[in-house]
């Protein structure tokens, strides 16, 4: 280092207030240091074995943590309940047209875990075919099948692919991110998708969704909700921060029904895919589900307090009356129709069934499983 | 002076890109651990950014929303922190101490994410609490820096903590995803290891940063250290020339998010691959920032500071030209990251050759806060130009803008050479 480099007094000297290293420079040394150096106090032998000790308490906090969290996902994978896999490797799968059932992403920790599995309504949890098909949410109706997944390690991608009754894709749709509802209408016609982005708003660290329809012979994408006129109490409103998701179709495959977040609050919204429009109708309503008779909507309601917890409601069209179901636990899940009489979600990895008129109580109707769909 | 020749591998290979006149490269034993201090905190905090977006979707589904609303005021309220860390530096000469408590802050943070589970008002506490640590430590630790190097090596020391600070910025996310690919929705065992790699940083700090007292200038018995005092800091020409370049420079500057959702909508490549972008631009940074710096304390700080904008204004031509390949988009990468190594730690140097080091975290405190709301109006500015007109009506808005800062910059910098030759 060259001489000219320093200036008396350029930068600050060690303060005294320093704790002293285990050896402090007596004021001769001090004094005789030429002003050149920097007088970088060594650390003493004490403070190298504190830091010893930390960086080794560290690490076995670390190591602890994973390793716990390893054992309790070992324990989560044994303790549940062996489910039976219908095996028959040979036969290519194919949906079965004879008989209803329910379609739904086996979540079971064991090989095919995440994978689209089916059973009979009848006996949902005797049996169930596993299909060759992963995905996170899923849906089926007329022969038409709609998949999400996100693809990739560190580098997340999104899809959404149509597929068939045997259960290979057929087209492919980028997403712009993760995978959170799926539902195609009774006819098959269209089918809708909606994923979490992130970034999607101009502010960075902002997160919103994306709810796009689909066709599904082509797999054409119809445009996304946010294009969409929406109409409350007779004045068309538009707002940056518009979301959109959890879309219902209507029998007649046109009509449909959404939630549309904007302000910090949800509404439930009806549509009309033809006219790209929609309308307010009430407050509070996430998820919507019509019932196979279209005059009721089973919905998740937001609970006040705290923590954010969901309610499942059922509401009839006609009186606009709500009931709640007896399920005491929060639900976050688009509902599913089984019959006119009982809905299905899932809850911790489960689906579950419970009567849609507030009475009975919720059993486990196929276990280890997620984003069911009943095929009649 | 501690020669980091053999130990550091990052800067082995600088010679070839350098070739320099002095062969070893010096820096203080300081400016090399808080480089290690940052390296492990950045890991640390960088861990739980990348996860929070997706921990907020499990988590709280709706709320991000109302989040990314308040994240505005956290900004400001951070800014504010800032300036009283650099003011409670200054009068107690304990830079390393409040330096410390920054750090100490935002490694408690990372257990406090851990224990308010799904309540979002607590989250978003937390997040603040987070950051107002950062706001905390950032000024008193570039103080540090600055009065454990000579002056003619600042841009070097800056050069140096970057380059390590930015390296803890991109291992974070990577072990992060390592973490959550071997144990799918383990969000808890993040935080404890983000919350132990913390520790690691606060253990550097406190047992092996030397702190620094500022040496009173000759006939200035009596320091005045109080928000006026570090006000009238302005009134010096060559702070106030700084200050109003930074805000004007920052004022015209295109924050990362914008740039590369513009590059992505231009190409229209998958959103999953926005953070690659971010990962080649930072390594491009971490690679320059010491070169770069080194280069700076030999031809001249301010020409590189200048120099480093003139690059932002052939990135921002990557959002108008006609046609984008891939290669090009590497090539922009290259020129954004060569940007921030020639303007980053560059602006500190500067700043720290013109502040007298009594107040010197002041006046850092004092420039950072000016650069940053002027960026983060910069930032809703170009969000709306975007919203109501196009990108291309922003970005040309943008780089007009650049340009007359530039020359305003150069302007003042003529003024201010011609003053001190009279």
């Amino acid at each position: 280092m060259s001489e000219r480099h320093h200036a008396a007094g350029s930068y600050a000297k060690v303060s005294s207030e320093t704790p002293p290293a285990h050896t402090p420079p007596t004021a001769a040394e001090q004094a005789a240091q030429p002003p050149t150096s920097l007088p970088d106090a060594k650390p003493g032998r004490s403070r190298i074995l504190a830091f010893a000790v930390l960086c080794v308490l560290c690490l076995a906090l670390a190591i602890g943590s994973i390793t716990w969290a390893a054992m309790r996902e070992r324990a989560a994978t044994t303790s549940s309940q062996p489910v039976t896999v219908a095996s028959n490797a040979s036969a290519p799968v194919v949906a079965p047209t004879d008989q209803p059932f329910v379609l739904f992403q086996h979540v079971a920790r064991d090989q095919h875990y995440a994978k689209i599995a089916f059973a009979p309504i009848g006996t949902p949890n005797e049996s169930r075919t596993v299909t060759g098909l992963t995905c996170e949410r899923v849906y089926f109706a007329a022969g038409q099948g709609l998949c999400l997944l996100t693809e990739g390690g560190l580098i997340n991608q999104y899809f959404a692919y149509t597929f068939g009754p045997d259960f290979r894709p057929r087209h492919k749709i980028a997403m712009a991110g993760l995978p959170s509802r799926a539902r195609i209408s009774s006819d098959g016609r269209y089918g809708t998708a909606t994923v979490f982005v992130h970034g999607h708003s101009y502010a960075d660290g902002n997160l919103s969704t994306q709810t796009i329809l689909i066709d599904m012979a082509t797999g054409a994408t119809l445009g996304e909700l946010e294009q969409f006129t929406v109409e409350r109490d007779g004045a068309d409103i538009k707002a940056v921060d518009f979301n959109f998701w959890g879309v219902t179709f209507a029998h007649d495959s046109n009509r449909y029904y959404a939630t549309l977040a904007t302000g910090g609050q949800t509404y439930l919204v009806e549509g009309d895919v033809a006219a790209r429009t929609m309308r307010v109708l009430r407050e509070n309503v996430e998820c919507p589900s019509l019932s196979p008779d279209n005059k009721r909507i089973a919905f998740k309601k937001r609970m006040p307090g705290r923590n954010v917890t969901w309610r499942v409601h059922v509401l009839d069209l006609e009186t606009m009356q709500e009931t709640p179901v007896n399920e005491a636990r929060s639900v976050d899940d688009q509902v599913e129709w089984l019959d006119d009489q009982t809905i299905l979600y899932a809850v911790d990895a489960d689906v579950w069934s419970v009567p849609a008129d507030g009475s009975g109580a919720p059993t486990k109707f196929v276990a280890q499983a997620l984003s069911p769909a009943i095929v009649r | 002076m501690y020669q980091i020749e053999n130990g550091g591998e990052v800067l082995k290979w600088r010679k070839r890109l350098w070739p320099s006149r002095t062969k070893h490269l010096h820096v203080s034993r300081n400016v090399l651990l808080l480089g290690l201090t940052s390296l492990f905190t950045d890991i640390s905090s960088e861990m739980v950014s990348t996860i929070l977006p997706i921990y907020l979707v499990f988590t709280l589904r709706l709320a991000p929303l109302q989040f990314g609303l308040v994240d505005g005021l956290y900004q400001g309220a951070a800014a504010l922190v800032r300036i009283a860390s650099g003011l409670i530096a200054d009068s107690s000469r304990r830079h390393k101490e409040v330096a410390v408590a920054g750090y100490g802050l935002s490694a408690i943070c990372k257990l406090g994410f851990l224990l308010v589970g799904g309540a979002w008002a607590w989250l978003a506490g937390i997040v603040l609490l987070d950051r107002i640590g950062k706001g905390i430590r950032t000024a008193p630790r570039d103080a540090l820096i600055s009065l454990s190097t000579p002056q003619a090596e600042l841009a070097t020391a800056f050069g140096v903590h970057r380059a390590l600070d930015t390296a803890g910025a991109m291992l974070g996310p990577l072990v992060a995803f390592g973490l959550l690919t071997l144990l799918p929705g383990a969000f808890d065992t993040v935080f404890i290891v983000s919350f132990s790699t913390a520790l690691i940083g606060v253990g550097i700090v406190t047992l092996f940063v030397a702190n620094r007292t500022p040496t009173p200038a000759p006939g200035e018995a009596e320091r005045n250290i109080s928000l006026t005092a570090a006000l009238k800091l302005l009134q010096a020409p060559r702070f106030r020339a700084l200050v109003l370049a930074g805000t004007a420079m920052s004022l015209a500057t295109l924050s990362d998010g914008f740039l590369y959702l513009g590059l992505q909508r231009r190409l229209s490549f998958s959103a999953g691959y926005l953070p690659l972008l971010y990962v080649v631009t930072a390594l491009i940074y971490m690679l320059l920032a010491v070169p770069v710096g080194r280069f700076a304390d030999r031809v001249g700080r301010m020409r590189v500071f200048i120099g480093g904008y003139v690059l932002l204004l052939g990135v921002y031509t990557s959002l108008l030209l006609p046609t984008l390949g891939l290669f090009e988009i590497f090539g922009y990468l290259l020129l954004f990251g060569a940007y921030y190594a020639a303007t980053d730690g560059v602006l500190m140097a500067l700043a720290s050759d013109v502040l007298p080091q009594h107040l010197r975290t002041s006046g850092l405190a004092l420039l950072t806060t000016a650069t940053g709301l002027a960026r983060l109006l910069a930032s809703v500015l170009f969000g709306l130009l975007w919203t109501w007109w196009s990108v291309e009506v922003a970005v040309w808005s943008f780089l007009g803008a650049l340009v007359v800062a530039l020359i305003l910059t150069g302007n003042v910098l003529q003024r201010m050479a011609r003053e001190a030759n009279q």
